[in-house]
């Protein structure tokens, strides 16, 4: 009777340790499952006169490298077609022809401009693809605010329904001499959009792009996190001082603020974010982060958002189905109701209303 | 037979050599960690959330940074980091000694020192 008992906890015993090696080889198994262990990768290039980074998960360096390849090729090629400074480019074209002639340009330069019409109708003119006539007057280098009566006079130029694309016959027209189409404001989302195109027909399954603060998310990091963005602190000491965080899965964000390009004159802020409206400097607003699916829109909606001040600007966003945070010129922060709660503010936020 | 003596008995040559597969599972899960956390190269010391030092690991350098405590002493040397001094009461920091990876945080005074890649604060990418 002992001894039969002492089988059974010998059986016992056996099948305990086949299970448990059993679920130890099962864990080990799914471990490697994945074929190549995913990492990720980072590059940066300095391209569209400013700074790319691209980060991609990927299995090996290899992979990711010549993915990378691809995605910086294709900005730098869009860089060439959309440069407002080089003669060159499909962008500058256009401008030369203003009130002579449709010129004939790739898809991707039409697609951007329709994008931006879509933007400027949508927003009232906040965001007018053909403010470049005004805003070209102002250097904020050498500190140069151009007097009343030169920015009263280019005003008229500035009309975005005075662009007239043709899809049919792939041209685009400024009706008058003198206009000018600028893709500044809303190029490096259109880049990072691209950009994500090239890395998923590569067969990257995650990646981030950020072209300077325009910023495209698709898939998750390795172990299934999101892409973690941190939003700048518009009165920070740099990029590294940020206000807030947000997780990003397939989607795109983008900030404009008024400390990106600006000098102080009599105490005052002239900042690059210019009031088609009125050619000045739009007053009320420190910073505006839009998120959204698209780089392209949330590029030009941040414009559009900042230059419609706060009340108007988180209409204007919803109305694209987008989200928008804003900060006030006194550091009081807003959002649209569908991004609270997505957003992580860091403590101190608080204390912008002070500085 | 006391309780002891029932559970050691139930004990069988299977038992043993699950103990040991289990042993050397967790000795190679751990080697397995050491492969994958980084060896980041460049060490960042944060005051109270601002940057205030970007080091290289490589490089031997000792800093002094200023948080609301008074003066706290950074050393980088052989590809290690340490905290000398902190005007800290508990002085965690500077018992934690030379570090390699990770990071060293001495509450008190705000600072944090962190060993690491590109890290960017913990974020992935700042929009701005």
């Amino acid at each position: 009777m002992p001894e039969q008992q002492g089988e059974g906890m010998k059986g016992r015993g056996l099948k305990r340790l086949l299970i448990v090696l059993l679920a130890v080889t099962l864990t080990f198994s799914s471990l490697s499952c994945s074929p190549k262990k995913e990492r990720m990768f980072k590059r940066s290039e300095f391209l569209l006169d400013t700074i790319v980074t691209i980060t991609v998960v990927a299995g090996s360096e290899k992979e990711a490298g010549d993915a990378m390849d691809k995605a910086f090729e294709e900005i730098r090629r869009l860089g060439g077609l959309l440069d407002f400074f080089s003669p060159e480019s499909e962008i500058s074209a256009i401008n030369r022809n203003a009130g002579i002639t449709p010129v004939a340009v790739s898809p991707e330069t039409l697609d951007l401009l329709e994008r931006a019409s879509e933007v400027s109708a949508g927003s009232n003119g906040a965001f007018d693809i053909t403010v470049g006539a005004v805003v070209s007057l102002y250097d904020f280098h050498r500190k140069v605010r151009p007097p009343d009566s030169l920015i009263r006079e280019r005003l008229p130029l500035v009309n975005f329904r005075d662009l007239i694309l043709d899809r049919s016959r792939g041209t685009a027209f400024l009706r008058r001499k003198g206009m000018t189409v600028d893709a500044g404001g809303i190029a490096k989302g259109y880049a990072a959009d691209r950009a994500v195109e090239v890395l998923k027909s590569a067969g990257i399954s995650a990646a981030l792009v950020a072209v300077a603060g325009d910023i495209r998310a698709y898939g998750s990091k390795p172990g299934g996190k999101p892409w973690l963005v941190g939003i700048r602190d518009p009165r920070g000491s740099g990029l590294d001082d940020i206000i807030a965080t947000i997780p990003l899965r397939d989607m795109a964000v983008s900030t404009s603020g008024d400390y990106e390009r600006f000098f102080i004159e009599d105490g005052k802020r002239i900042h690059h974010l210019i009031d088609p409206k009125t050619g000045h400097p739009a007053g009320g607003v420190m910073s505006v982060t839009v998120v959204g699916p698209l780089a392209v829109y949330t590029d030009s909606l941040a414009t559009a958002v900042f230059i419609s001040g706060i009340e108007k600007g988180l209409k204007t966003a919803e109305a694209f189905g987008y989200d928008a945070l804003m900060i006030d010129a006194s550091g009081g922060i807003h959002m649209t109701d569908a991004l609270k709660g997505r957003i992580a503010m860091l403590p101190r936020a608080k204390e912008n209303g002070r500085r | 037979m006391s309780l002891a003596r029932e559970t050691f008995k139930e004990i069988t040559i299977y038992d043993w050599v699950l103990l040991v597969v289990l042993v050397l599972v967790s000795i190679s899960g751990s080697f397995l960690v050491r492969g994958i956390a980084s060896t980041g190269d460049t060490v960042r010391i944060e005051v109270g959330g601002k940057l205030i030092y970007r080091l290289s690991l490589s490089e031997e350098r000792t800093v002094e940074v200023r948080g609301p405590a008074g003066i706290t002493r950074v050393e980088v040397k052989g590809g290690r980091v340490r905290v000398a001094d902190s005007p800290c009461p508990n002085k965690l920091c500077v018992r934690q000694g030379w570090t390699e990876r990770g990071a060293i945080i001495c509450l008190p005074n705000r600072v944090v020192v962190t060993i690491g890649g590109d890290a960017e604060g913990g974020v992935d990418a700042v929009s701005g």
